[in-house]
């Protein structure tokens, strides 16, 4: 162990390194889709490393018994490859994780930190292509890369004290940048974790295997807990409304997902008989006919990745458009995609929201809509007692809905646990025991009717102007067939802000949402439609910003907002302006100065030994010529004339003589500048 | 000649001039630089401090003419330039060349005399030939005015006007010697002694190709617009009533061109700027609310060793 021995710092340092190392690989693997296999595999390479590493085995013996574990890592990725994630790109990332974790561990020189940079960038995109927490792996790959270049910066220390002046750093800067990295990882860490509450524990254990996996939307509606699936907010949809119905807020609409006719008594499943394929032309879809009369709205709903084929959608689906493959409509009237699961999906949505002749409507009530579980008698009587004064089936479904409002407790924490104890013990439940209940007691008085699931609502992103639906913001409500048509009771209190999983993102969590909206919008599904809509999109933009500023400046107009604009806008933008020249590195403006005078900035050696004389305040004004600085060094040590004035030499034929040096005088010059530099730093006399 | 075979000819040039005038090696080198630039030098200093034996051991050393004039009040242009006279025999008039004729040309206390001579010499001094009586002569080629003045005594001086200050390339002052070499001029010299005996190391042509050579000395952009920059703020300099003028910036390029060919380089770096800069242009500035003088030299002196430290310098 070379450094090792003579510098226990340095050993210690390099300590810290391997553990940020460690820290950020666990960090990658934990959130993106690294399968556990390869984790396993690169902490093990990594412990052996470092176990071997510890015990101060030779480098040349090592260096040998790298072998080994880059066959452990081909194994990892194999495995992960084929029993994994199955992905190509995962494998090939794992394998080289594991490699790189080895030459880590086994460092044989400077050029390995580069690769590491090199590497931590790759992973990055494999991470990037993959993984919704998008931050995360920037987070991760800024976090390793500057490990690595710490990890170069420390090597080249380490390699200028044994004498090799090929690659110098100066002193301590390994020690600052190790310092930084660490200080600004956990900042990093803390600022994500605040500002995203999507990134929880329970992901993490997941990922670990300690949870069972949650989907707030299934083929089966189970009275079981849903404390999970409530609390989970992993984003399933953000919806944009280019056209909203007048007055509704997007908080109170209902993405609905299936529809689900059969109860056994404990849980309601969907029937997958009488599917129909949806008619398509090319990438439209045509739901239903094109009612007349109607009013059609649209959203444009990205879906995120989903292991359910169910298609969401909002009112009554009149049209869809886009790359959806086929589209299924089963008999309740529920979309779904041909596939079990998809990856994000983008679609336009266009819908009406009064009963038309849409899938809902025109599929009829089924026996199965009807049906109660065996022994429902107790169900039937309180049926009968509730809706004992209606007179059509619209009053019946009124006054059942009604029973709900009183006598009945929301809670997700202390649940029915049957339908029976629901309705008349504990009269305590969710959403699920709600509809459950409502549609229960509309099949004993005589109305068909079932449970349908999806979202209610969202956060509404005031940013980027659309809708953030959360796994949170899972929910079940009941559809009841009245007058020949589906309607949709909500037997549910509204919890709005009273929920006990209401959670409101902060402003940097929702800039980053709508960062991450605008990049899948613009970026991985941008075609050639969008981009006419944009130009039309900014056309009337355009206008109304016209119109706005027409009224401001017509008599009797709002003045305050243009004026506040005029007298906010310009010391904004002069504040703005000095900020930056401010913050403008000196090297900048020092380059800039150099370019105003028509010079060209010196080359790396030559500016570094300048920067290490002026450190050294042996450059007393601008006016001082390098040549100057020098002479007034070699004065202190003497010693240093003879390389001063053979460097003065060369760095003069270079700076300012007809012809440049010649590749072996520059390399000498460089090496005599940082020679020069080392020894101008070094403190005290010689 | 060849590029190396010059410079070592020169180096041998200014040891010569060197071993005359002990321990003023910069004063030297400048004034070599200006003479091989074909800058004209005023020497401005006490009485006995070496301006003669500079003069001299120059002119010696090239195996030149040399010719001093004695400027006094009453000294006529024509004394300086020449007359034409009638000579008998070929029935005509002839002209007598007056002592301008010459390599190099020792001016000696050109404040002391009138206007007249003054510009006469100048006018030589610019034009580098005489016109007399509608007859025009052209002057040796190398040729080179050293002037001295005294600039302590005012009484009776009628000092230079800043154009004709202008025509001087380079002003030195040659301060007392330090104190070996004033131990060592002790030692060795008596009131009889003289320095003429220094051996010529050039001839007059050689000089001319030296100075052919110059020209071959790269001034890189930078240098160049360093140059540029130091002439510039000694113009936007608020203690300065008048800055160096372009005449200035050739001859500091020039002289820094020299000064670098003489430190056996073919390339002026900073240094060479920085280093012959406030010799060239020290007497071209004028201070304000100083009328002229002593007091009026050194605040020019040190207003440009302010700009020389604040123009940054090109690396």
């Amino acid at each position: 162990m070379t450094g090792r021995t003579a510098a226990s710092r340095t050993g210690l340092l390099w300590w810290v390194l391997r553990a940020q190392w460690a820290w950020g690989l666990l960090l990658l693997a934990l959130l993106t889709e690294v399968s556990r296999a390869a984790i396993l595999a690169t902490g093990a390479a990594f412990l052996a490393g470092g176990i071997l590493d510890r015990a101060g085995a030779q480098r040349a013996g090592l260096h040998r018994l790298t072998v080994p574990f880059v066959a452990l890592a081909v194994a990892a990725s194999a495995a992960d490859l084929f029993l994994g994630s199955g992905d190509f790109l995962f494998a090939v990332s794992v394998l080289v994780l594991g490699v790189q974790s080895v030459k880590f561990m086994l460092p044989k020189n400077p050029r390995d930190g580069w690769q590491l940079c090199a590497i931590s960038f790759l992973e990055f995109l494999a991470a990037a292509g993959t993984t919704t927490e998008i931050q995360f792996a920037a987070f991760s790959v800024v976090y390793l890369g500057l490990s690595a270049g710490g990890m170069w910066a420390l090597q080249a220390w380490q390699g200028e004290e044994e004498g090799d002046a090929a690659r110098t750093v100066r002193p301590r800067f390994a020690a600052k940048l190790l310092l930084l990295t660490t200080a600004g990882g956990i900042l990093l860490t803390a600022v994500l974790f605040a500002a995203t509450p999507r990134i929880g524990m329970g992901q993490i254990l997941r990922r670990l295997g300690r949870a069972d996996g949650i989907t707030g939307f299934s083929d089966t509606i189970s009275l079981r807990e849903v404390t999970a699936v409530k609390a989970d907010r992993r984003v399933v949809a953000r919806v944009e409304f280019p056209a909203m119905p007048p007055g509704a807020s997007p908080l109170s609409f209902l993405l609905r997902g299936a529809s689900y006719p059969r109860f056994d008594g404990t849980a309601w499943k969907r029937t997958w008989g009488g599917r129909q394929r949806v008619l398509r032309s090319g990438f439209h879809y045509l739901v239903s006919p094109l009612p007349r009369n109607t009013r059609l709205f649209t959203a444009e709903i990205t879906l995120e990745a989903m292991d359910n084929p169910a298609l969401f959608v909002y009112g009554n689906p009149v049209q869809l458009e886009g790359s959806l493959g086929e589209i299924w409509e089963d008999a309740a009237g529920s979309l779904s995609l041909s596939q079990p699961g998809h990856t994000a999906l983008r679609y336009r949505l266009q819908y009406s929201t009064e009963p038309s002749g849409g899938p809902m409507d025109r599929t009829p009530a089924t026996p199965l809509d009807q049906e109660l579980p065996p022994g429902s008698d107790d169900i039937r009587e309180l049926a009968a007692r509730v809706t004992a004064g209606g007179a059509s089936d619209a009053e019946k479904a009124e006054l059942a809905l009604r029973h709900f409002r009183t006598g009945y407790r929301y809670t997700v924490t202390h649940p029915a646990s049957s339908i029976r104890e629901f309705l008349f013990s504990s009269r305590a439940g969710f959403c699920e025991h709600y509809a459950t209940a409502l549609a229960l007691l509309l099949r004993a008085s005589g109305i068909p009717a079932r449970v349908a699931a999806g979202y209610l609502g969202g956060e509404w992103s005031d940013v980027g102007k659309y809708l953030i639906v959360r796994q949170s913001d899972a929910h079940a409500w009941t559809e009841a067939r009245i007058g020949g048509k589906w309607v949709t009771l909500d037997a549910t209190p509204p919890l709005g802000e009273g929920s006990p999983f209401f959670a409101r993102t902060g402003t940097v969590g929702m800039y980053l949402d709508w960062a991450r909206q605008r990049w899948n919008k613009y970026v991985v599904d941008y075609s050639l439609k969008m981009q006419a809509e944009t130009v039309s999109e900014g056309w009337a933009a355009f206008r109304r910003a016209r119109t706005g500023i027409l009224r401001a400046f017509s008599p009797g107009g709002d003045f305050r907002k243009p004026f506040w604009l005029a007298a906010i806008l310009p010391p904004a933008v002069f504040l703005l302006i000095l900020l930056r020249r401010m913050l403008r590195p000196s090297s900048v403006r020092e380059r800039d100065a150099l370019r105003a005078r028509g010079e060209s900035r010196p080359p790396r050696p030559y500016a570094r030994l300048l920067r290490r004389l002026a450190a050294r305040g042996r450059r007393p004004s601008s006016g001082t010529t390098l040549e100057e600085m020098l002479l007034l060094a070699a004065r202190e040590k003497p010693p240093m004339a003879g390389g001063i004035s053979r460097f003065l030499a060369l760095y003069h034929r270079d700076r300012f003589g007809a012809n440049p040096l010649s590749s072996t005088e520059f390399r000498e010059a460089s090496r005599l500048a940082n020679r020069l530099g080392r020894e101008i730093s070094r403190p005290g006399a010689s | 000649m060849e590029f190396g075979e010059a410079q070592s000819a020169i180096r041998r040039l200014r040891d010569n001039v060197e071993s005359v005038l002990l321990g003023k090696r910069e004063a030297v080198e400048l004034a070599l630089s200006s003479f091989l630039a074909g800058g004209h030098i005023l020497l401005e200093d006490l009485p006995g401090t070496g301006k003669t034996t500079l003069a001299r051991a120059l002119a010696a050393s090239i195996s030149g003419s040399f010719r001093r004039v004695q400027f006094t009040s009453d000294l006529l242009p024509q004394d300086v330039l020449g007359v034409h006279i009638f000579d008998a025999e070929k029935r005509g008039f002839t002209f007598s060349p007056g002592p301008l004729f010459a390599n190099i040309v020792l001016a000696d206390e050109i404040n002391r005399s009138n206007p007249r001579a003054q510009s006469a010499l100048l006018e030589a001094m610019s034009e580098r030939q005489v016109t007399v009586d509608n007859r025009t002569y052209p002057l040796p080629d190398p040729f080179l005015v050293i002037a001295t003045q005294n600039p302590f005594d005012q009484h009776g001086t009628y000092p230079l006007p800043e154009s004709q200050l202008d025509r001087f390339n380079l002003r030195l002052r040659l301060s007392y010697p330090d104190r070996n070499s004033e131990l060592r001029l002790i030692r060795e010299n008596n009131l009889f002694t003289t320095r003429d005996g220094i051996p010529p190391v050039l001839r007059s042509d050689q000089v001319l190709e030296c100075r052919s050579l110059l020209n071959r000395v790269t001034v890189r952009e930078p240098v160049v617009s360093y140059i540029h920059r130091i002439v510039e703020a000694t113009r936007s300099h608020p203690a300065i009533r008048l800055g160096a003028s372009p005449r200035g910036a050739i001859g500091l390029k020039s002289t820094s061109q020299a000064l670098a060919f003489l430190s056996g380089r073919d390339y002026v770096v900073p240094g060479d700027v920085k280093k012959t800069a406030s010799a060239v242009l020290c007497h071209r500035i004028f201070p304000k609310g100083s009328s002229g003088g002593e007091a009026s030299a050194d605040a020019a002196a040190a207003v440009l060793s302010e700009i020389l430290e604040t123009v940054p310098a090109p690396v």
